[in-house]
């Protein structure tokens, strides 16, 4: 009988130990004790591969900087899992499954992509796994909040409402009528909505002309708002359909002032030569021809990586601030790492430093981390965009009463 | 009678769905496999099985179109998308249950294959694949531009199906009603083919005229052909979209109809087994390649930024390949696969 006894009581110990062993390994899901498992979707074969090789590129520079440049993060060295959605959301689904069921992946990191994170928005709100961050342009990311979705890119809504700040607080031309040239789409649209909101509140009319995506020639839509007369036109969309729409202007006679949203803040933008010159763009990142740290710390780490001739990618430090606050977030989180603590780490860092690369803050109210720009002007000559004014905020900032969150 | 398979059937044999106790065996094991598969497979895998489960109802529909009346059509996406969007509009905003959004869906898009029916009266070849070629990019603008029905570019979400009080909110659940949805489907298309009307259908595709001739109506058949093909894909894209649970303009465009044709294609079209075999080769394909790649990029780095573009490569390599070498495709593989074994061991 005592042997009975003296045996159940070291297997129930043994039993005992080993579930507290378990449980002392496995903090939390994707975290052993030597790794953190990171995931992502890139488009790698479809009709944003430039993108995905852009992203996985920047993403291994990032890790090896963290793994071997730092030493890792409180131990632990980081490991990342890339699934192909092809930017397709059906894809992108499959993707989010494997990666959150199959590889068990701590967190997403830098997804992009209206259509492939709408198509798991809700998805990542259930699994409750950290997404840091999406640069998908729609509102939608981070209107209404998601605790665990993050958004970085650049709104146009904040950039259309910028231009008509400028025009009348800073160029305060004697007569003008402001005008828009935007993508018939979810991007487009929140310029319109920018322009809107500004044109209420200084009591404007404006024009607008939309164009289908896939477009290249923009020869109606030039006509429409030169037939308005229109002075001042923002344009949303990519950066060779806009140099298209500055030489259809030029063709017609019609010679407005330009202000091109972020993603025209792109060498393609010069294919239109001298007509590209002395336009207005936006963008909330530090520029390469500034010569910031930031950027110095770029050149050094990717010509390391030998990946060089991402450098001429003036959107590449959009990809990185986030990566840089991400690893400040982790090192605050300590040794006990989970994904609700690394969450709190992110809302609760203030006044980040990117090196000059740019500004971005989050806090547990908002999940929107662009608030500043700056206004750009093209130089076509140097081919370089040179800045006009210090970092700023739209006169209706996201959240006010004229512009306010969903519920 | 007495019949062994090696000997000529009778009429009324040769009408059965499963010719040979074999087969009734291999399908009860094949239906209790699918019935543990959940259990077994983690979510991953239930979700990527439920991505086939709809794929192979649609392209049973489509089989339906162009594998038995020898109807193209290169609009099948777009019907699926009316179905969707008529059970997401249903669901989220009227507030329907599955039960009632399921069969909705599937006649308003079989409203609309009525529609489009209506000229392959007069088109057929390439002037068929026309018309539904621009029906698919009418029905992709009507989705993009009516935002106030269809949200544009936000998608709609819909709520998680209910059956009688039970919340079908995963996808092991979900898994199921797939499972029978696709199986009663895969039923009805094989009965649909053994009878007088799929007999009319098959006529109409191989000599139309001499079909008329013989007393097949054939307005009455086409237009059939397209009300059941799209009422079939209209429950496919509801059944999609519920297992989504967000759907939106980008989810049925034509890259999908080209998919949903390569799927009958490579799997044989004119028959049932060969538009299940090739839904599933085509859906699995990616995920089997990405599979490959993932480790490949690992061991060769170099390989790692054209890893997209070798996968896409391969895929297209594959369907080009059973085009020039097997044009019966996986159906006439298998097919092969089945005489070689009859007389094993005995060569001939």
């Amino acid at each position: 009988m005592k042997r009975v006894v003296r045996f159940s009581a070291v297997f129930m110990c043994m039993l005992a130990m080993t579930f507290l062993g378990v449980r002392g390994v496995q903090a939390e899901v994707g975290v052993t004790d030597d790794t953190i498992l990171l995931g992502s979707f890139q488009d790698m074969s479809g009709p944003g591969a430039y993108l995905g090789k852009l992203c996985t590129t920047t993403m291994k520079v990032w890790m090896g900087y963290v793994n071997n440049d730092l030493g890792g993060i409180h131990g632990r060295k980081l490991d990342l899992v890339v699934e192909d959605n092809k930017y397709d959301p059906v894809l992108t689904k499959t993707a989010f499954n494997k990666l959150v069921n199959q590889h068990k992946v701590f967190a997403l990191v830098m997804v992009y992509g209206s259509t492939p994170c709408t198509a798991v928005k809700d998805d990542i709100k259930r699994e409750k796994i950290p997404v840091f961050p999406t640069m998908a342009t729609v509102q939608s990311m981070f209107d209404p909040m998601n605790r665990y979705l993050y958004w970085y890119a650049c709104s146009d809504e904040d950039n259309a409402i910028m231009m008509v700040d400028y025009i009348v607080n800073d160029l305060k031309p004697e007569k003008f009528k402001v005008g828009v040239c935007y993508q018939d789409d979810e991007w487009g649209k929140s310029a319109l909505k920018g322009l809107d909101l500004a044109c209420k509140k200084y009591g404007l009319k404006y024009a607008a002309a939309g164009y289908k995506r896939g477009s290249k020639n923009l020869n109606t839509q030039a006509m429409r708002l030169k037939a308005k007369g229109v002075t001042h036109c923002f344009y949303a969309g990519y950066a060779p359909v806009y140099a298209a729409l500055l030489k259809e202007a030029d063709k017609i006679g019609w010679k407005p002032v330009f202000f091109g949203d972020y993603v025209t803040v792109d060498p393609r933008s010069f294919m239109a030569g001298d007509l590209a010159d002395g336009h207005y763009h936006f963008s909330n990142l530090g520029l390469r021809s500034e010569g910031v740290p930031g950027w110095k710390r770029l050149e050094s780490l990717f010509t390391a990586a030998g990946a060089e001739k991402m450098l001429n990618v003036p959107l590449l430090p959009l990809l990185w601030n986030p990566m840089l606050m991400l690893t400040q977030a982790l090192q605050d989180c300590g040794r006990d790492l989970t994904r609700e603590k690394l969450i709190d780490a992110i809302d609760s860092i203030r006044d980040f430093d990117t090196g000059g690369l740019g500004k971005i803050e989050y806090s547990p109210t908002t999940r929107k981390g662009t608030h500043y720009y700056r206004i750009l002007q093209c130089d076509a000559e140097k081919k370089i965009f040179v800045p006009m004014t210090d970092w700023r905020q739209p006169s209706i900032v996201w959240g006010s009463k004229e512009r306010p969150a969903s519920k | 009678m007495a019949v062994t398979r090696f000997c000529t059937r009778s009429y009324r044999q040769d009408l059965r769905v499963f010719p040979s106790p074999a087969a009734k065996i291999l399908l009860v094991l094949g239906g209790l496999f699918l019935l543990c598969l959940p259990f077994m497979a983690g979510r991953y895998v239930v979700f990527v099985l439920c991505v086939c489960g709809v794929s192979v109802i649609g392209a049973l529909g489509l089989n339906i179109l162009t594998g038995y009346t020898g109807l193209i059509s290169l609009g099948h996406a777009a019907f699926m998308g009316i179905g969707a969007y008529t059970a997401a509009v249903g669901a989220a905003k009227a507030g329907l249950p599955f039960l009632a959004a399921l069969p909705l869906a599937g006649i308003v898009a079989a409203a609309a294959g009525a529609v489009v029916g209506v000229p392959t009266l007069r088109l057929k070849g390439l002037y068929l694949v026309v018309t539904t070629l621009a029906f698919q990019f009418i029905v992709e603008h009507v989705i993009y531009h009516w935002e106030s029905l269809t949200q544009s570019d936000r998608g709609i979400s819909l709520p998680p199906a209910e059956i009688f009080g039970l919340k079908l909110d995963t996808y092991e659940s979900f898994y199921y009603v797939i499972v029978i949805l696709a199986v009663a489907t895969a039923l009805f298309t094989k009965n649909l083919a053994m009878s007088r009307t799929g007999r009319a259908l098959v006529a109409v595709r191989d000599r139309d005229i001499a079909a008329e001739i013989i007393g097949i109506h054939l307005a009455k058949y086409k237009i059939l052909a397209f009300v059941v093909s799209s009422f079939i894909a209209g429950v496919a894209g509801a059944l999609y979209a519920y297992l989504l649970g967000l759907i939106g303009p980008d989810h049925f465009t034509f890259n999908q109809s080209v998919l949903y044709i390569a799927m009958i294609i490579v799997g044989g079209m004119g028959t049932v087994l060969g538009s299940i075999i090739g839904a599933l080769f085509m859906v699995l394909l990616p995920e089997v390649i990405n599979a490959v790649s993932g480790p490949l990029a690992s061991a060769y780095p170099i390989l790692a930024p054209r890893i997209g573009g070798i996968s896409v490569t391969v895929y297209g390599l594959v369907i080009i390949l059973f085009l020039l070498l097997e044009p019966n495709g996986l159906f006439g593989i298998w097919i092969r696969i089945k005489r070689y074994w009859k007389p094993w061991p005995f060569t001939y």
